[in-house]
């Protein structure tokens, strides 16, 4: 059913109420497209004229689309693009020199690259089940920023700005897009920083919901309040229904306004998120096999559950996977941060392929910046990288992304992007552009002015695009 | 069409460059328009009168057309074009960009405009597009920027509506446009309405009750009146007196006395004024380095928000306050109004002081007058009137101003022992320091002495001077001295009583290196012999017979001296920690020379000088103090204890002017980098008659507020008089409250807003007589149900339905249902709770946790960084910007925390429990108590059997109570309160950015009865957090 006619099918707020009881159908068999509206509002107030409404109900945006859901791994700390995606056989020689303008010496990375896939996209060893999936993969090898500072670069990329408090990408998608999940939040944070998750002037329905998940943590206590301690569920379906049947009788007396209406349908998404959520975070309902091919961990966890939200309508989910600050011990260190991403993400895209989901959810992995082609002092097994922003790379997969490619170059020395490059503002406005936006366009009226996620700036890289 | 009009311009021409087809769009977009942007644009764009050369590159039409050199491309001919001959340099007379704008491009993007030239200059731009400026005319002439001019009561048809000369404007409103009011409300939900406006809380059944019969009375004297064809107000024997009026200023009365009115009213301004109690940073954003993310005295800036309201503080006075209190003329000793000064000081943090500054302006400007000022800050405003000349004429006010360390204090009414009791823990804590410092030094001491270096020549006397070795080695044992100290010793460096000689030998071998040996003792001996220099006798003894043949051996003479002195060290320091002269021996006088030789070498501070935390935050910041030492300081600690101990003071968190102000260059672009003129600091140029006058009075402050709170300034009393409208009516005449500027939708009513203007400026500024006027009028009485108003019963036709012609409720035929916002839901049911504590001010609570705080809900600790999601659930707005509306949305977790959270089965076993619901009562009886209690009326039959139903139902689902399966509850809340029995609080994690932690305990985790159940249900009904 479409939600365009929800306002024609029933007559009044009230029948419907009645409807539901007459044919003894609890709110949660309705169709999604009826269902919705109720719940949040179907005549939400818009900010200005043109912009979407303040709502969560699921819609088409402006542009064809490709991606309609995105899990947005932050591999936080800032990872070496050296060691990673971006291959600089070239510096293999000059291993151990100085340079001008480098302290230290240049150290070519210790790794082994391997061009994968039919695309030949160069991974590290340090990828090997990545490795297998490099057809999927977009590598963006000329990604470049101004900040090589953790917290301002961060926030650069979550919400477009390094120092104002802006909304972050996934509240944005959210606010474009709605939520095609009736009882999850549309938008939810499996760790991360605040800015990850923040609406910030957005309207609060548009801020991730931060959860406590990982491996181990008990599925009831993911999101605040999400279980009672009081009372059992009877007792709360009983509750409700003696409040609707009240709500009814108030709605008489005050006969008006969609926002009562909405208030009803939310208790009843409550209600059913209880359940619903702690089922959607259970990844211990996966079969053996598939929590085998992610393999332990938290970050596998993660991942695995972000597939689970994914395939119940949630929009965006953000994940942490960080852990890559190797200013020292590079070596070990990063093959362990890698470990940890490495099987689970490879996992992933094989998983939400077979499930037929890989086409519509756009998977992104990267970091704030990268790392310095030198190292201080000379090469040791301690040896690690300092931070880098005039180039690093990322990942994307699925979700209308041509995989098997790799996109930009640095020089040879992986120092300055010398080809295509992808500031943070292009990733952006790539990203809304695979979810069926132009980024100049989805924008929130606030203080007297259009804010958008690209500020000023902002070129789609068409090439990415399949 | 978009392409339709370059080609419409050029066609005569002859020059038409190509229709841009996709690739030649992008070819423009991806390489040619950020190179325009960031080389050319500076000085041709905008208008043809300013533009560099006639020459405008931000059009296409400007492109094609050329500047006063004539055409600068020529579509498909690179070699053709002007443009390339320019920006190779080719010509000594034409180089573009020119050098002092960055100079040549670089070949690779020389050859990208090559390519673009000759694929026909692709140009995707609309050539008649101008770039938006607010700087016109047309913008001027918006609304708000006018004068206020009190409007006449407009003409209405039906008089007798009109209680109050609001009413006139909105009927006048309705009647034009086809529309009527609505009747009065019923008194209870009038009521209710007016306490939740007011108070944010709700009435008791009894006052209800009280207020009920009273209303209805009056209601019904002024229908006789009417129906005899009087008139409200009517001259002579056709008027009458609304009888309504004499009842509602009672109760108007008694709610604005009510010291809860400061409390719901104070935080809507702090909305406005992005009310925090963290910087906003969880990095070390403080002032100094030891100052944390955590405001300790934010909270004295709310109480005077409270205070300032509930004292019905003038609002013109009130802005001044906030901006300019420390200059006011009478001035007391621990004066509660510097604490109004918070309003520049609580906002976010940021590492980059012009965007601290460009915050303080935003506030300042949305707050007061409505404005989006700093729009202005890259660029001229391009909706409204602001020159980005006149934001740096701000800049350089607020670039004049800083936080001193050292706050005043404030008035405390704590009890004597809870204050001592604070003074003793933070003497405590300050000792700590000291001894962490003392200890420290001795440590460093010990390990600068066994430095290898240390007799090299001069790296002793690198403490004194500005060598790079000399920082170095002064940063890495905390020596930093004051710049200005370390530049007297410099100017004095041949004076100085310890190393005095030394620097006239090391001049000497400075200049004089080949002779140095065969000159130097005698000038030794010379230096020590000066007659108006005086050496430290201890110096002078051991150099007396030196007969230095190189400077080496003069500073192993001073390093061994030193090296001696380390066992005199901890005499030394003890000395300095104790604040008395310096004793080597017990029985032996003070020892001024040993002591004037470690001051040089190590001048440890006097006791005294690092007494408080404040001088020791400022002192440990100036050293610069090794990382390692200073995370043994407690500031932490003593952070904690300022902010959670009820014996704590609070401070003013003032700003001052610098003694001497300075005006801002214009950043171009907001580049601080690109200096453009300096800009005088002044008022708006907007809001002056004339060219704006420079501000004298120290940073301008003063000034800056005396012209916002002029009666002649047309936007501060609009604005203010808009937000009370929407606090009354859900929405204001300009639903954006903090932009009355040209990108504000028109208002709703002007002429009512004008009025409402100009008489809050007449009638003293008074923010309580506004809101009586409002309240006292029949627009505000009106029902919320749209099924009373007269159209709608009537059976109107689609044309002339209101909720058709008017949906959004603009002209107001009705009053707005509205949803209570957090702190009303949270207030009501701490209330509930019976529990609720009414103190009014103080230090923060946690309004989020358990355990909770049964303190209202604008005493709450807002973390401005990891706002709580709880707060973000239910539309708290960000506090990183002026808010002063809110949004009302609905999402499920709202409803968790109602279903699941732990308050509203506090409030429903403690309703449940209160007397007058006691068991003994009937369960109609006990039902229709619960309704008293928390909807102020009596069950309808409907409602009461369904009520009994329920009960009936729950008492088959609860379990039977059982003593083994309960939890061992309640859990006891940790911390230093809980353990010692005072009523302090403390901090989460106490980390930097912890919040705080209430005392008290949990709710016991046991099940509910049925009756708790059903109270606890009626919590969820929207009846409960709907007030129509």
């Amino acid at each position: 059913m479409s939600h365009e006619n929800c306002s024609h099918c029933l007559p009044t707020p009230l029948s419907r109420m009645e409807f539901l009881r007459l044919t003894g159908l609890s709110l949660g068999s309705l169709a999604l497209g009826t269902m919705l509206p109720e719940v949040f509002g179907a005549t939400g107030p818009v900010a200005a004229p043109g912009q979407p409404a303040l709502n969560l109900l699921p819609r088409q945006p402006p542009l064809p689309a490709r991606a309609k859901h995105v899990i947005h791994i932050f591999a936080g700390g800032a990872p070496s693009h050296l060691d990673t995606f971006d291959a600089k056989p070239a510096m293999g020689a000059l291993g151990g020199k100085t340079a001008n303008g480098l302290s230290g010496v240049i150290w070519p990375s210790p790794f082994k690259f391997e061009a994968c896939g039919r695309g030949g996209v160069q991974i590290s060893e340090i990828f090997p089940h990545l490795q297998t999936v490099a057809d999927e993969m977009c590598v963006v090898r000329s990604m470049h920023a101004e900040i090589p500072a953790h917290g301002p670069a961060a926030k650069l990329l979550h919400t477009g700005s390094a120092i104002l408090t802006k909304p972050c990408l996934g509240s944005w998608v959210l606010y474009g897009l709605g939520t095609e999940s009736a009882d999850l939040p549309g938008f939810i944070s499996l760790g991360g920083p605040p800015e990850a998750r923040q609406a910030a002037f957005l309207p609060g329905i548009y801020q991730g919901a931060q959860t406590n998940f990982n491996a181990n943590a008990p599925v009831k206590k993911v999101l605040p309040n999400l279980t009672s301690e009081f009372s059992s569920a009877g007792e709360q379906r009983a509750q409700l229904d003696l409040v609707h049947a009240l709500d009814e009788q108030h709605q008489k007396e005050v006969q008006s306004d969609s926002q009562l209406e909405a208030r009803i349908g939310s208790f009843e998404l409550a209600f059913r998120m209880q359940t619903a959520a702690t089922d959607a975070f259970d990844i211990t309902k996966e079969t053996a096999a598939t929590r085998s091919a992610y393999g332990p961990g938290d970050v596998a966890a993660r991942l695995l559950c972000a597939r689970r939200l994914v395939e119940r309508g949630v929009r965006f989910v953000q994940v942490d996977a960080g852990g890559w600050d190797h200013h020292t011990n590079l070596v070990t260190s990063i093959r362990r941060t890698a470990a940890a991403v490495d099987q689970p993400a490879a996992a992933l895209i094989a998983d939400l392929k077979t499930r037929g989901l890989l086409d519509e959810t756009l998977i992104i992995w990267g970091g704030e910046f990268g790392r310095t082609v030198n190292t201080a002092g000379g090469i040791t097994a301690n040896s690690g990288r300092d931070h880098w922003s005039n180039a690093f790379c990322c990942w994307l997969a699925g979700g209308g992304v041509r995989g098997g490619q790799m996109h930009g170059e640095t020089d040879d020395l992986g120092r300055e992007v010398v080809k295509d490059g992808v500031h943070i503002h292009d990733l952006h406005a790539t990203i809304l552009r695979l979810l069926g936006f132009d980024h100049t366009k989805l924008t929130y009226r606030y203080n007297g002015r259009d804010f958008r996620l690209t500020d000023n700036y902002g070129q789609i890289v068409s090439s990415i695009i399949a | 069409m978009k392409q339709l009009i370059p080609l419409l311009i050029c066609v005569p021409l002859g020059l038409c460059a190509a229709t841009p087809d996709p690739a030649g769009t992008d070819f423009f977009e991806k390489n040619i328009r950020p190179l325009l942007t960031q080389k050319c644009y500076e000085c041709h764009s905008g208008s043809p009168a300013t533009s560099k050369g006639g020459l405008l590159l931000d059009t296409n039409a400007g492109v094609l057309a050329g500047g006063d050199d004539g055409p600068v491309i020529v579509p498909g001919k690179p070699d053709a074009s002007m443009v390339i001959r320019a920006l190779g340099y080719q010509d000594e007379s034409l180089q573009m960009p020119p050098k002092s704008a960055g100079g040549r491009l670089t070949d690779a993007q020389i050859s990208l405009v090559r390519q673009w030239i000759a694929m026909g200059a692709p140009d995707p731009r609309d050539g008649a597009a101008h770039r938006l400026s607010g700087l016109t005319a047309e913008a001027r002439a918006h609304w708000s920027f006018q004068p206020v001019v009190k409007p006449p009561l407009p003409e209405v048809r039906d008089r007798s509506w009109c209680l109050t000369p609001v009413d006139f404007f909105v009927l006048a409103k309705l009647e034009s446009n086809g529309l009527r009011p609505s009747p009065p409300a019923d008194p209870e939900v009038l009521l209710r309405r007016m306490y939740y406006d007011m108070l944010g809380l709700p009435p008791t059944l009894e006052e209800i009750n009280a207020f009920a019969h009273d209303y209805d009375l009056a209601l019904r004297t002024e229908n006789y009146a009417i129906a005899e064809g009087k008139v409200p107000y009517g001259e002579g024997r056709k008027g009458f007196y609304p009888a309504r009026r004499v009842v509602l200023e009672k109760w108007i009365d008694q709610l604005l006395a009510s010291p809860h009115y400061g409390e719901r009213w104070g935080r809507h301004w702090l909305d406005t004024a992005r009310y925090a109690d963290t910087t906003g940073t969880n990095n070390q954003n403080g002032r100094n380095r030891f100052e944390g993310p955590r405001y300790e005295y934010a909270w004295t800036y709310r109480d005077y928000v409270v205070d300032a309201l509930n004292q019905d503080k003038p609002y013109n006075q009130f802005v001044v306050e906030q901006l300019a209190a420390d200059q006011l003329p009478n001035l007391k000793p621990q004066d509660g109004r510097l604490a109004a000064l918070g309003f520049l000081t609580v906002g976010k943090h940021f590492d980059n002081p012009n965007d601290l500054i460009d915050e303080r302006i935003d506030t300042t400007a949305k707050a007061f007058l409505g404005l989006t000022v700093s729009c202005a800050r890259c660029h001229d405003h391009k909706f409204d009137p602001i020159p980005t000349a006149d934001y740096y004429s701000w800049h350089g006010i607020f670039n004049s101003v800083e936080e001193p360390i050292v706050r005043p204090e404030l008035k405390l009414d704590a009890p004597a022992a809870a204050q001592a009791d604070y003074r003793k823990r933070l003497a405590d804590l300050e000792v700590a320091n000291r001894k962490v410092y003392y200890d420290e030094a001795a440590t460093l001491y010990t390990q600068m002495l066994a430095e290898p270096r240390l007799v090299e020549h001069g790296y002793i006397v690198a403490f004194g001077g500005q060598s790079t070795e000399a920082f170095a080695a002064r940063k890495k044992y905390g020596l930093e001295v004051e710049k200005n100290n370390a530049n007297a010793m410099i100017a004095n460096a041949n004076n100085h009583p310890v190393f005095g000689p030394y620097n006239v030998l090391a001049r000497l071998f400075h200049d004089q290196p080949n002779d140095f040996a065969r000159l130097a003792p005698a000038a030794l001996k010379a230096a020590l012999a000066r007659p108006r220099v005086r050496t430290n006798p201890i110096i002078a003894r051991e150099l007396a017979a030196l007969a230095p043949a190189t400077l080496d051996e003069v500073g192993v003479a001073y390093a061994q001296l030193f090296a001696r002195g380390q066992k005199d060290f901890a005499a030394y320091l003890a000395a300095r920690r104790d604040s008395r002269p310096l004793a080597v021996a017990p029985a032996r006088p003070p020892d001024d020379a040993t002591q004037e030789l470690f001051n040089a070498l190590w001048p440890i501070p006097d006791g005294r000088e690092i007494a408080t935390a404040e001088q020791q935050m400022a002192y440990f910041t100036k050293v610069q103090m090794p990382n390692n030492v200073a995370n043994l300081f407690v500031f932490d600690k003593i952070n904690e204890l300022r902010l959670t101990h009820p014996g704590a003071p609070g401070c003013a968190m003032v700003v001052t002017d610098l003694p001497t102000p300075k005006n801002s260059p214009v950043f171009i672009r907001g580049d601080p980098a690109k200096r453009g003129p300096v800009e005088p600091r002044h008022f708006l140029t907007l809001l002056s008659s004339g060219p704006p006058a420079p501000f004298t009075d120290g940073s301008g402050r003063s000034d800056l507020a005396r012209l916002i709170a002029s009666p002649d300034n047309p936007l501060t009393a609009r604005v203010e008089v808009n937000r009370v409208w929407q606090g009354h009516f859900g929405e204001g005449f300009v639903r954006t409250p903090d932009d009355l500027g040209n990108m504000s939708e028109p208002p709703s009513n002007q002429e009512l807003l004008d009025f409402l203007s100009v008489w809050f400026v007449e009638n003293g500024w008074s923010l309580k007589k506004l809101h009586k006027l409002i309240l006292l009028s029949n627009a505000y009485q009106q029902s919320s149900n749209p099924a009373l108003n007269p159209l709608v019963a009537e059976g109107a036709a689609m044309t002339t339905d209101p909720r058709v012609l008017d949906p959004d409720n603009r002209m107001l035929w009705r009053a707005p249902v509205r949803r209570l916002d957090f702190e009303s839901i949270r207030d009501s049911l701490i209330l509930l709770t019976g529990k609720m504590d009414s103190t009014i001010g103080g230090k923060p609570v946690n309004i989020t946790d358990e355990p909770y705080s049964y303190r209202r809900s604008i005493y709450g600790y807002i973390d401005r960084a990891q706002l709580s999601d709880l707060l973000t659930q239910f539309d708290f707005p960000p506090p990183d910007n002026a808010n002063s509306r809110r949004i009302s949305t609905i999402v499920p977790q709202q409803a968790l925390f109602f279903l699941n959270g732990a308050l509203t089965v506090d409030v429903a076993r403690h309703l449940v429990a209160r007397p007058e619901v006691g068991p003994y009562l009937s369960d109609n009886d006990r039902l229709a108590a619960i309704y008293r209690i928390l909807f102020q009326r009596k069950p309808t039959a409907a409602e009461t059997k369904l009520a009994l139903d329920f009960l009936g139902q729950a008492a088959l689902l609860v379990p039977k109570p059982d003593p083994a399966a309960a939890r061992p509850t309640p859990r006891r809340a940790a911390g230093p309160g809980a353990a010692d029995g005072t009523m302090m609080m403390s901090m989460v994690a106490n980390g930097r950015a912890g919040g705080v932690r209430n005392t008290g305990a949990a709710v016991p985790r046991t099940p509910l009865t049925p009756w708790e159940l059903l109270t606890q249900a009626l919590l969820f009904s929207n009846e409960f957090v709907y007030v129509n």
